[in-house]
């Protein structure tokens, strides 16, 4: 009697919980209706040690991977520590809700002494039991039935005696173990639960890692995965998986152990092979990165002056071969203008939001909370409208240069214009940064969307403002520099925001400029593109003068002597009806035109001169410039040169004289001034 | 000229990156983060461009979950309750389409978790066994978002849902107070899953008509919520294995149905298309109502 005693050790045992077990009568089956506690139906007092090793899920097993429940799988999960020995037995279960699977544990342990082999003791009870597993009615009763089945003390198993027999068949283990290099070790070849056992007791004690085994199980989870030394998995899919998930925390067995030629087997194979089936994430962002201090101010520079070096480059290949030095001279004032008066719009909104002197951070209009918030909403209209102001106080001294006095006359009224367009397109564009920036969209965007629309209502009030004076006012033409300045005003924004937002660093040193660097690019470029649309080329006219003494055409012999213009392009300025050239008459040239206007006696020229020779000249109409080509050498004098015969052509210059000579008589002649008439609108 | 004609790089935008999502046992809670994490056969015109889950532990293994087990017709295991420090963290990075052609994409990071639907029953007074107090430890001190995912079909225990999500409020309220936390800064999506079911489907035009209809309490209970808080809530449909064919019909194969809501698998997993995923997430962290987000393909 004492010595079975002696050789007997009791068993004790807990599940997991489960709330609300039923039956359901839809699969015949007993379900879960939800998970409770870890440690539940306990038979004795669980120690914490081991109550702590459950929780920390050192047993668990993926819930959505358990044992296969139509086969009566079972897995185990057995470990050893402190002075416990704990064998999980897991079994496939379902939920109430959809018959979702998962796992029901039912644990037992023992309390062991150093002489007990505690794993086996209480797997070898434990097939000796029948295997016993999780049942829901059981845990119901809280074993009152299945205690009655069951006998809760086992015989004692030594260590002793697990070595022997571990000894007994080393032989036919040593294969398996040479594979082992690292733990945790997992694979998926058949084996007994024992032989498992006593493999890993072997490592236990060869190489002083933990006793933990895992049999016949799919997924484990990774805290139990990587606390464990020896996984047997079910198949090599799962394998995989809890390779994956253990790979980072792998440890060679034994550092000192010489890696023994690996042959070549399935389950090294498994170890090795760890295909990337998980859903590859793209990492391939590139960072913005951004050089700082001095290579930042550099390329700034740099891209500043490529920048100024383009606009010249544009603006030099367009007024190539200009003749009139008033347009580069509008070029540099529209230009002057538009920088002066944005950077001085963009200090007084300064001034005005943050004070000056000692009150720095506080201006008069500072205190808004909402303006502090968004100062575009003072600072675009006050921009606009200095911009405006300052293009048409550019447009209408342009248009006079010579009569300041006129000009100060009609200028408040302009200026009030002027004003009122400024500060709506600046508010309408400050509005819109306001919406467009709530939406997310990247900040070149809405600066590109802001500016434009000051440019082209600077453009527009530009546009107006002469219209309203110019004594073209009625014309076509007229809209057209309407739309053409607002366009070229629109460009200008766009151009100077897409600028700005390129050669500008986002951060460093220069950052602080980007703003006030950004209204000087939006005033230089709306000044210098508004000075190609109001660009008055178009203008340029023929005055009739001395040869061409008015004719009563009563008393005229033949009227088809009479000087006259041929083509319905040419007209005159003053009176559209007019056919015969008379003096003081001015004849418009058209602002383009493809062919060439021939000047002399045939009857179909262009301009028709009696006495003169049939094709004495022809005038090439150039995108900005009209060139003289003379076809009959020393028949023509520009100023006081006689012009030989020339291929290429001269170009006229604002108040040249040009003298066709009469074929016969070369003291008598039709003399014409060339002249822009921008530079002289009332002539 | 880097900045114009590079490729379109996405901006970031800020907001609470942090999302808890609670609802009752089996509403959808882990296949709505692994549906969203697949985003499957998404189409070319959405204006999700792409749902890109970290390269973390926790993400992969959902991942390859859902295609071992989703993807192949089965279910998911109900979510265990683990230690709050063992529950998975889902960090998922978002891209969308810009609303103008001209701005740039884009893109949310958001981390999320979900608890185990015992929870419920624990905020009405049962326990189950899981530190509760952890969790709404978890929920009020790390995020600023919470995800109420609700089965859409599953009216009939709509009353009891409503006295767990008072005792949500009430509980999360006092920790947030005790952490001196703005209360007005929190966001509440109610979101109701299973979207495609038949008998929520008729509604997806009309989604207040469908609460007033069907959840009536859990929207007066979350109203006092939001008016004692200050904070706003708003409410989604939404569908993690979306319909299939057209008509449209629940891309959806029923295992059961109880009162507290539909339980099934997806039908074809080939046509696999969830709907309504990305709208309140989108919302948790911008605030802002993504039209185009709530629109459902038929």
């Amino acid at each position: 009697m004492m010595s079975n005693d002696e050789n007997l050790i009791p068993i004790y045992e807990f599940s997991r919980g489960f709330d609300n077990p039923h039956f359901s009568e839809k699969y015949k089956r007993w379900v879960s209706g939800g998970y409770l506690q870890e440690v539940a139906s306990e038979s004795h007092p669980v120690p914490e040690e081991i109550q702590d090793r459950v929780k920390r899920g050192e047993f668990r097993i993926n819930d959505s991977y358990p044992p296969d429940n139509k086969n009566q799988e079972i897995a185990l999960i057995a470990r050893d520590f402190d002075n416990y020995s704990v064998l999980a037995v897991a079994t496939g279960v379902y939920d109430d809700k959809g018959m979702r699977p998962l796992v029901a544990y039912r644990y037992f342990w023992l309390k062991k002494t150093s002489r007990i082999d505690g794993i086996v003791t209480l797997l070898k009870w434990w097939l000796g039991q029948d295997k016993p597993c999780f049942d829901f009615t059981n845990a119901l009763s809280a074993n009152q039935e299945s205690s009655r089945k069951i006998d809760y003390s086992a015989e004692i198993y030594t260590l002793d005696e697990s070595i022997k027999k571990f000894n007994k068949n080393s032989q036919k283990f040593s294969n398996f173990i040479d594979q082992i290099t690292d733990y945790p070790y997992i694979f998926a070849f058949q084996i007994k639960e024992v032989t498992l056992h006593l493999i890993a007791l072997h490592l236990h004690k060869q190489y002083e890692i933990p006793l933990a085994w895992a049999w016949n199980v799919k997924w484990l989870e990774k805290s139990a995965s990587t606390t464990l030394t020896l996984i047997h998995c079910v198949d090599e899919k799962t394998c995989n998986f809890i390779s994956r998930d253990v790979k980072s925390y792998q440890k060679p067995i034994d550092s000192l152990r010489n890696n023994k030629s690996v042959k070549s087997d399935d389950s090294t194979q498994i170890n090795q092979e760890q295909p990337n089936k998980s859903k590859s994430v793209s990492t391939s962002e590139v960072s913005y990165t951004n050089n700082t201090g001095v290579t930042d101010i550099e390329s700034t520079i740099q891209k500043i002056a490529r920048c100024i070096y383009i606009f010249n480059l544009c603006r030099k290949s367009t007024s190539k071969n200009s003749s009139i030095e008033s347009k580069q001279m509008r070029f540099y004032l529209y230009f002057t203008f538009g920088i002066v008066s944005s950077l001085l719009g963009w200090f007084t909104s300064q001034m005005l939001l943050l004070g000056t002197g000692e009150s720095i951070t506080k201006g008069p209009l500072g205190t808004f909370p909402w303006l502090a918030k968004f100062p575009e909403l003072l600072m675009l209209p006050i921009i606009a409208a200095f911009l405006g102001v300052a293009m048409v106080v550019t447009e209408i001294f342009v248009s006079n240069p010579t009569r300041y006095k006129a000009n100060r006359r009609v200028l408040p009224r302009y200026l009030q214009r002027a004003l009122i367009t400024g500060t709506i397109a600046g508010l309408i564009a400050a509005l819109l940064t306001m919406f467009i920036s709530r939406q997310g969209v990247d900040a070149i965007y809405v600066r590109v969307a802001a500016w434009s629309l000051i440019g082209l209502l600077t453009g527009l009030g530009e546009g107006w403002s002469w219209r309203s004076r110019s004594i073209e006012a009625s014309t076509k033409k007229a809209n057209q520099r309407v739309i053409k300045s607002a366009l070229y005003g629109l460009a200008a924004g766009i151009i100077a925001a897409i600028a700005i937002e390129t050669i500008f660093p986002e951060t460093g040193d220069l950052a602080a400029y980007k703003e006030p660097m950004g209204f000087v690019i939006l005033g230089l470029s709306i000044g210098g593109l508004l000075s190609f649309a109001t660009s008055p080329t178009y203008q340029v006219a023929l005055r009739a003068g001395q040869g061409f003494e008015a004719v009563d055409p009563d008393f005229a012999r033949e009227i088809t002597l009479l000087p006259r213009i041929n083509n319905p392009s040419l007209e005159f300025v003053s009176n559209d009806d007019e056919e015969i050239i008379e003096e003081g008459f001015s004849i418009q040239m058209p602002s383009q035109y493809k062919k060439s206007i021939t000047i002399g006696s045939d009857s179909d020229a262009d301009i028709f001169l009696p006495h003169i020779d049939p094709t004495t000249a022809i005038l090439l109409i150039d995108e900005h410039n009209i060139k003289l080509k003379c076809v009959v050498s020393n028949a023509v004098q520009i100023q006081s040169r006689r012009i030989f015969r020339n291929r290429k052509g001269i170009t006229l210059r604002h108040n040249q004289i040009i003298t066709f000579f009469h074929s016969d008589d070369d003291s008598k002649f039709y003399r014409f001034v060339f002249y822009d008439r921008f530079l002289d609108p009332l002539a | 000229m880097t900045h114009l004609f590079s490729s379109k790089k996405s901006h970031h935008l800020i907001g609470s990156s942090d999302i808890r999502i609670i609802g009752p046992r089996a509403a959808g809670k882990t296949v709505f983060i692994a549906a969203l994490a697949r985003y499957p056969n998404a189409k070319i015109d959405s204006p999700v461009i792409a749902v890109n889950p970290h390269d973390d532990d926790d993400s992969r293994q959902l991942i390859v979950m859902a295609q071992d087990i989703l993807e192949q017709g089965s279910a998911f295991a109900p979510t265990p309750l683990k230690d709050i420090d063992l529950l998975p963290k889902y960090t998922l990075s978002i891209e969308l389409k810009p609303k103008f052609a001209i701005a740039k994409n884009s893109k949310i990071e958001v981390t999320c978790r979900e608890y185990s639907g015992e929870i419920i029953k624990d905020l009405r007074g049962g326990s189950s066994g899981i530190n509760v107090s952890d969790y709404l430890d978890d929920c009020a001190n790390n995020s600023l978002g919470l995800l109420l995912l609700i089965d859409a079909t599953s009216h009939q225990q709509e009353a009891e849902y409503a006295q767990a999500f008072e005792k949500l409020e009430i509980e999360i309220n006092e920790r947030l107070v005790a952490a001196n936390k703005p209360l007005e800064n929190y966001r509440i999506a109610v979101v109701f899953s299973k979207t495609e079911q038949g008998e929520a489907w008729v509604f997806r035009h009309d989604i207040q008509k469908f609460i007033n209809l069907r959840f009536f309490k859990i929207h007066r209970i979350l109203q006092k919520w939001s008016q004692k808080w200050g904070c706003p809530i708003n409410y989604f449909f939404c569908s993690a294995f979306g319909t299939r064919g057209k008509p449209a019909r629940p891309n959806f194969k029923r295992q059961s149905r109880d009162q507290g809501g539909t339980y099934g698998v997806i039908a074809n997993p080939a046509v696999w298309r969830p709907f309504g995923l990305v709208a309140p997430i989108y919302w948790l962290y911008t605030g802002k109502d993504d039209r185009r987000l709530r629109e459902i393909e038929e």
